[in-house]
């Protein structure tokens, strides 16, 4: 069976030619079953168009016109943990840690080997949390991934691993675009924090899907700041009592579209999703979140801000979905901008959908400008309008990034706003 | 030290004349009073020196040792040697007050063309002023001003000026919402910081402040203007007789 050229020209530019023809092209034979599924998922989904209501803020055409001119290396890519377990990949392309991860309860694959992690539950499970929402929102994007990925990880953690795992992405430019897609499961009670830098080439499509047990908690940071192209959609399963956090600090993205989708399965699970982006140069941000409460007692929270200016659009779409049997949820979001100069956007579309009627939600949107008070408090006191704007527009990301757990690793999200900020006026 | 010649003003998007032509000279090393009832225009001359934006300047001047004031940015009139203890202290969610402070006082010395001071050295002095004024180190851990009680924020605006040394002290309504041992330990700070070449200018509704520091001059402000001056007995007689006699003197 093969995909409609309507499907097949506009991903031309996003995987080699090949696999866009042969199934045989497409990684490593244990994963062909799935991919073959990801194929039918896409042709019913199709590529997203700017007619669809969950694209109606963010021109999909961004991302699938756009032909990435030859941009050269993009930047090295920060460390922000200094200790931590360092995986890098070299224009998409990861070197596997082997034995270097012996005795942590970690394992590692690679998608485009061959062998079997454990006892191939990771595998297994490849695209089947990309599956999981289609039917309620189609994601073409996310099923393409799912077909077509070139490489990713598969990680498999089983014991409480101190450090956090830092995936480093260095781009030389001799790949103009990269398809990346992690299969991470974090078995009952486990522990994992994930640190994701740098971009794995200047346009890129990634797929993250995070399994997390009963009790198990799994941390997700990503960073990025060059002029790239991308679309992440991370898909997060979370069981009896299990956490996920996710944190994204981006600055100065081209186009960048991140979608999250978390599903609480059993009771008293939490997730808390935020997001810090300083815009500018007509950036495209859009973060696009649902959350979905199943078990009793679960809660979700959302924080997102951005900072925007010289033309900058900000997007935030979340939504909260309650469902019958989710009583004693406690649903929280908020997703603010700070508008540095009037040609700068912002636009929200915060959302409830609540089938249960025991449960406590709520959510809130701001924008506007700095505030004229604090500003003028700042100058008095000798700051120049640049230095007192610099430190309200951080105080405002700072609530964002105060949602990170770690200590450490909050303040050197914060050193690095503060480095890119300065960077990016 | 500071010379006001003729200053009027109005809001920007209002009509009424606030000040009506204030003349005010405040000489090295003095401390003056400003008083007068609500609405007479006091807070806003304050504003008006310190460079805050929605007034309209119509005519006079304002000069810090020969400098004119209105023309500079607010950052420029601080780094010249001006100081603003606000009225109403901004809380600013998110910055650090010790952070803050140390930003503030680089920028003013690098304006000036002055070393900066290392975070060690600023520590160290900050520390030994927040003692002296009884603030906790617990309260410049926090955010400016936030979560502070009324008595805390006025404090942490006298903390920054003596951190800061202006030449040019405004305090607007100091006094206001100060217990009476925290009007002591104010009152004593800003005595410590009098000296030959630093003037203060004290903003005020009451005399009480003035018990604690005794003033060379005592100004009666009243419909936007200075219509009395005098010596320390002023400020008594206003306590005692109201400012009713000089609001038909300024009509």
């Amino acid at each position: 069976m093969a995909l409609p050229p309507h499907i097949l020209q506009p991903l031309a530019g996003h995987v080699p030619s090949s696999a866009l023809a042969l199934d045989s092209a497409r990684g490593a034979a244990w994963s062909h079953p799935a991919r073959r599924l990801a194929e039918r998922r896409l042709e019913t989904a199709g590529l997203p168009t700017r007619r669809d209501e969950y694209w109606r803020y963010t021109d999909p055409g961004g991302f699938l016109d756009y032909r990435q001119e030859d941009a050269g290396a993009l930047p090295a890519p920060p460390a922000i943990a200094g200790d931590a377990l360092n995986l890098v990949s070299r224009d998409s392309v990861f070197e596997l840690p082997g034995e270097t991860m012996a005795g942590t309860g970690v394992r590692i694959a690679g998608l485009g080997t061959g062998h079997r992690l454990g006892e191939g539950r990771v595998q297994n499970s490849y695209g089947s949390l990309e599956a999981e929402t289609q039917e309620m929102i189609p994601r073409g994007l996310a099923a393409a991934n799912s077909c077509f990925a070139e490489d990713g990880l598969l990680i498999e953690c089983d014991g409480r691993l101190k450090q956090p795992l830092q995936l480093l992405h260095s781009a030389s430019g001799a790949a103009r675009s990269a398809m990346l897609h992690h299969v991470i499961d974090v078995r009952p009670g486990a522990e994992l924090v994930i640190i994701e830098s740098g971009s794995p080439a200047p346009t890129s499509n990634t797929v993250i899907e995070i399994n997390i047990a009963e009790g198990a908690s799994c941390h997700l940071i990503r960073i990025a700041a060059a002029a790239t192209t991308s679309v992440c959609s991370v898909f997060a399963s979370v069981a009896e009592g299990g956490e996920f956090h996710q944190f994204s600090l981006s600055a100065g993205t081209r186009w960048f579209r991140n979608e999250s989708v978390v599903t609480l399965h059993g009771d008293n699970a939490v997730t808390k999703l935020a997001g810090a982006f300083i815009g500018g140069q007509q950036n495209h941000h859009d973060d696009t979140v649902l959350v979905i409460h199943e078990g009793r007692h679960c809660e979700s929270r959302q924080v997102f801000k951005k900072v925007l200016r010289n033309a900058a659009k900000g997007i935030f779409q979340g939504k909260i979905l309650v469902r019958p049997d989710a009583q004693h949820t406690d649903g929280y979001q908020i997703s603010q901008a700070l508008l540095i100069d009037d040609s700068a956007q912002f636009l929200a579309k915060p959302e409830l959908e609540i089938y249960a009627d025991d449960v406590a939600c709520s959510h809130g949107s701001t924008s506007g400008g700095l505030e004229k008070l604090p500003f003028f408090y700042l100058r008095s006191r000798g700051l120049d309008k640049a230095s007192a704007e610099e430190i309200l527009a951080l105080a405002f990301l700072a609530g964002a990034i105060d949602e990170v757990a770690d200590t450490g690793l909050r303040h050197s999200l914060f050193e690095l706003a503060t480095r890119w900020y300065s960077e990016l006026r | 030290m500071l010379s006001i010649n003729n200053l009027r003003a109005k809001l920007e998007e209002d009509d009424k004349l606030i000040l009506n032509g204030v003349d005010l000279q405040v000489d090295a090393g003095e401390v003056h009073a400003i008083m007068g009832p609500n609405g007479s225009g006091k807070s806003t001359l304050s504003y008006i020196l310190a460079g805050r934006d929605g007034y309209e300047i119509l005519n006079g001047s304002a000069k810090l040792d020969g400098m004119e004031l209105l023309e500079l940015e607010p950052e420029e009139r601080a780094a010249a040697g001006l100081f603003l203890a606000f009225q109403y202290p901004v809380e600013i969610a998110g910055v650090g007050n010790m952070t803050f402070l140390r930003t503030a006082l680089n920028a003013q010395r690098k304006a000036r063309g002055e070393d900066e001071v290392s975070a060690a050295e600023f520590l160290r002095r900050a520390r030994d002023q927040a003692k002296s004024l009884g603030i906790g180190n617990e309260l410049l851990k926090r955010p400016v001003n936030f979560g502070f009680s009324g008595g805390e924020k006025k404090r942490n605006e006298i903390l920054q000026m003596a951190i800061l040394q202006p030449r040019m002290c405004i305090l607007d309504e100091t006094d206001s919402g100060l217990d009476v041992d925290a009007m002591r330990q104010v009152a004593a700070a800003i005595n410590g910081l009098k000296s030959a070449n630093r003037s203060i200018l004290l903003v005020t509704h009451y005399q009480r402040l003035l018990n604690h520091i005794t003033p060379d001059k005592v100004h009666i402000m009243s419909a936007g203007r200075i219509v009395e001056t005098g010596g320390p007995e002023l400020a008594l007689h206003v306590e005692t007789k109201g400012y009713a006699e000089f609001a038909a003197e300024a009509a």
